[in-house]
């Protein structure tokens, strides 16, 4: 199931922020893990994903640097920053607010 | 380091980093098509990216970037085992893709691009738009127009020329004095200011050779209106007005000439002085004659379309009758027979409140002939300023001197910083009718505070200064002027009281304890104090009477003036609104008058 996109657009970035929160990722590999850890729920597109991520590193809430890649390419890797770091635990425990209130709603799952 | 592609040295060149260059290196670092080549996608995956890529229209350094980004996401997802159909598949749309790259990557930009990128949109919306304005503004045209001048004159003009005074009236000032070459009437000598008591034997030597010019005067007072026509120049023979007058370009309000006013001032000097020689003469027709005049000589100056000015003028013509009756009353008791007083009482009892001496009419078509004169449209509707109303509001007040350089670069915005033409009459409008209301009523019970609290409005606030421009130079401040007419009708009153006093005695052969004894036979009814409001006060001073207000202070003291140098200055008791600590002690003497009895 696809997210509809007003819904994606509160949740992609937040997606992106905790995925770099384990440590730096380049971009395939942040497509693939958004795809295989949210069965697809998640997946966008790489025209969106491109975006969102200058867009993040615009605001400063992440932040990259090129390094050569093992097939000899250079690879752009992204990494948390501390003002993401902040946004991604205020994001969350927004998330989780609304996470209980739509629970007792009986929308989702406790 | 990009390679493989052959390329020009301008190509090289065109695709290096600018401080590469300047370190005299030519590297082509940003050469993103190379970089595509060496790849060796295929060509579908080539197409996707290259069009992505100049899709974006960013700078070279971006453009390069991007490219790198997704050459390396393809690269990953083909060495991943991805098919390129699948990646291709999966990318999304190439459009949407550019365009929110590109919005990404400006976003990402230093802050003074946002600030230059801001500052170029509002250079190209707000130069149109200003030229716009300075277009209209230097076009438009002052709009409909109505003949105020005609307005004005309509009543004179109506008038029979026989029933004119002022034809008699300009005959007298030319039979006493001498006229030159362009018409102006000078002074006689004996009337060069100034004046005192020594030259009194010179001016009675004069009067007594002046019989005609007198009764010229008077048969002048008697027509029932002025009839002097305004026009643009000091001619004193105008019967019709300027034919070559075309509303709208002259304004009246600086331009309209009343040179009759200054003569008739002369005039009612020479009816004064000839009332006191008839008073000391014994001659009781005389003196009555030359007050009448100079009453009825006021009404005619305070007609129906009258200005200011001429309302002014009057007032004091108005002041100089009721000074001179009172010197009379008080020196020549029996002077006056009974009919005589009555006539006098009947004459200048009429006027109650300031509004019956000062009409805002002449006053309200000056300042809307102004208005038609620095707008376009007509007066119903909106209706802008125009650069001939600016010209005028600077050639009146120097607001485009090179202190106000703020205001002269602004001129183009000024259809819309400047209030329309209706807004400006709605507010001029809305100033006078205030304005008139005070003027109705008693000065006491007049309300100038909330008044002015209006116009200060716009000190507070200096856009709507600049928006009203084109009025707040031509507000006309009428508080002292209803002073000035309340201390006039406070002196009217107290030469009432003392007519009714007069024939009081004359009747009982002594003065009344109080002067609720004089209603309603001889006064209808006591007049108000016009300070307080309560009834006027009333002494005998050596055998005479004396009618008083209780002044500014508002504590009796027994009709005593206050003083300065030995000297009687009544009128300073005559204040309203004084703060406690400028209070003057002393009473506002009504009767006698005050005023020296000197030419």
């Amino acid at each position: 199931m696809r997210l509809e996109r007003e819904l994606m657009r509160g949740a992609g970035p937040l997606a992106v922020l905790r995925l770099l929160e384990g440590g730096e990722r380049y971009g395939y590999e942040l497509v693939e893990l958004l795809d295989r850890r949210t069965a697809g729920v998640l997946a966008m597109g790489q025209s969106t994903l491109y975006p969102l991520l200058y867009n993040l590193e615009a605001k400063k809430l992440i932040a990259s640097r090129v390094t050569t890649a093992d097939n000899g390419r250079p690879r752009r890797y992204y990494r948390l920053t501390q003002a993401g770091q902040r946004k991604l635990a205020k994001d969350r425990k927004q998330w989780e607010a609304l996470s209980t209130a739509m629970g007792q709603l009986g929308i989702a799952g406790a | 380091m990009p390679d493989t592609l052959p390329r020009t040295r301008w190509q090289a060149i065109n695709t290096t980093p600018l401080r590469e260059l300047l370190r005299g290196r030519v590297t082509a670092w940003l050469d993103w098509r190379a970089l595509l080549v060496a790849a060796a996608f295929p060509a579908e995956v080539n197409s996707l990216i290259t069009n992505i890529v100049h899709r974006t229209r960013l700078w070279r350094m971006e453009k390069s970037a991007v490219a790198d980004e997704l050459i390396a996401h393809f690269t990953d997802g083909i060495t991943a085992g991805t098919s390129p159909e699948q990646l291709i598949h999966d990318f999304g749309d190439e459009r949407t893709a550019a365009k929110l790259i590109r919005r990404a990557k400006r976003r990402g930009r230093p802050l003074v691009w946002h600030l230059w990128t801001w500052a170029w949109r509002g250079f190209v919306i707000i130069v149109p738009v200003y030229a716009l304005s300075l277009l209209i503004f230097f076009t438009a045209r002052p709009g409909s127009q109505t003949n105020f001048l005609a307005k004005l004159n309509a009543p004179a003009l109506a008038t029979p020329v026989a029933d004119r005074a002022w034809p008699l009236w300009r005959r007298a000032l030319l039979a006493c004095g001498s006229q030159d070459a362009h018409g102006n009437i000078s002074w006689p000598a004996v009337f060069a200011p100034p004046r005192g008591n020594e030259d009194w034997p010179a001016v009675k030597a004069w009067l007594h050779q002046q019989a005609q010019v007198l009764e010229l005067a008077r048969q002048a007072a008697a027509k029932p209106t002025m009839g002097f026509i305004l026009g643009f120049d000091s001619k004193l023979d105008r019967e019709l007005p300027d034919a070559n007058y075309v509303p709208g370009t002259i304004p009246l309000e600086t331009d309209v000439m009343l040179p009759h006013l200054h003569l008739l001032q002369l005039m009612a000097i020479i009816l004064t002085d000839d009332a006191r020689d008839a008073a000391e003469a014994g001659d009781p027709n005389r003196a009555k004659s030359d007050v009448v005049a100079l009453i009825r000589l006021a009404k005619q100056l305070r007609g129906p379309n009258s200005l200011m000015t001429s309302d002014l003028v009057a007032l004091e013509i108005d002041k100089q009758a009721v000074d001179r009756l009172d010197h009379i009353l008080f020196q020549h008791p029996k002077l006056l027979s009974d009919q005589s007083l009555i006539d006098l009482a009947h004459l200048l009892a009429g006027p109650q409140v300031a509004s019956d001496l000062l009409k805002l009419r002449g006053e309200r078509w000056m300042y809307a002939d102004m208005v038609q004169l620095m707008y376009s449209g007509n007066p119903k509707q909106g209706g802008r300023i125009t650069w001939q109303g600016i010209h005028q509001i600077s050639t009146l007040f120097g607001l485009l001197s090179k202190p106000d350089i703020a205001l002269r670069n602004i001129l183009g915005a000024m259809p819309f910083i400047v209030a329309s033409r209706s807004q400006v009459m709605r507010e001029s409008n809305n100033w006078m009718n205030k304005s008139a209301a005070n003027l109705a009523v008693p000065l006491r019970n007049a309300n100038w505070k909330a008044t002015l609290a209006w116009r200060e409005h716009f000190d507070n606030k200096p856009l709507e200064s600049i928006r009203y421009v084109s009025l707040l130079p031509f507000i006309l401040y009428l508080n002292p002027a209803q002073e000035s007419c309340a201390r006039y009708l406070g002196q009217r009153d107290g030469t009432l009281v003392a007519i009714a006093l007069e024939f009081y005695h004359r009747q009982h052969g002594h003065y009344p304890a109080t002067l609720a004894e004089l209603t309603p036979q001889l006064l209808p009814a006591v007049p108000a104090d016009r300070i307080t409001g309560k009834p006027l006060h009333y002494r005998l001073k050596d055998g005479k009477p004396v009618v008083y207000s209780v002044g500014a202070d508002r504590t009796d003291d027994g009709g005593t003036p206050p003083m300065s140098h030995g000297q009687p200055k009544s009128d300073w008791a005559a204040q309203w609104d004084l703060p406690a600590a400028s209070v003057p002690h002393g009473d506002w003497v009504l009767y006698p008058s005050m005023t020296p009895d000197e030419p």
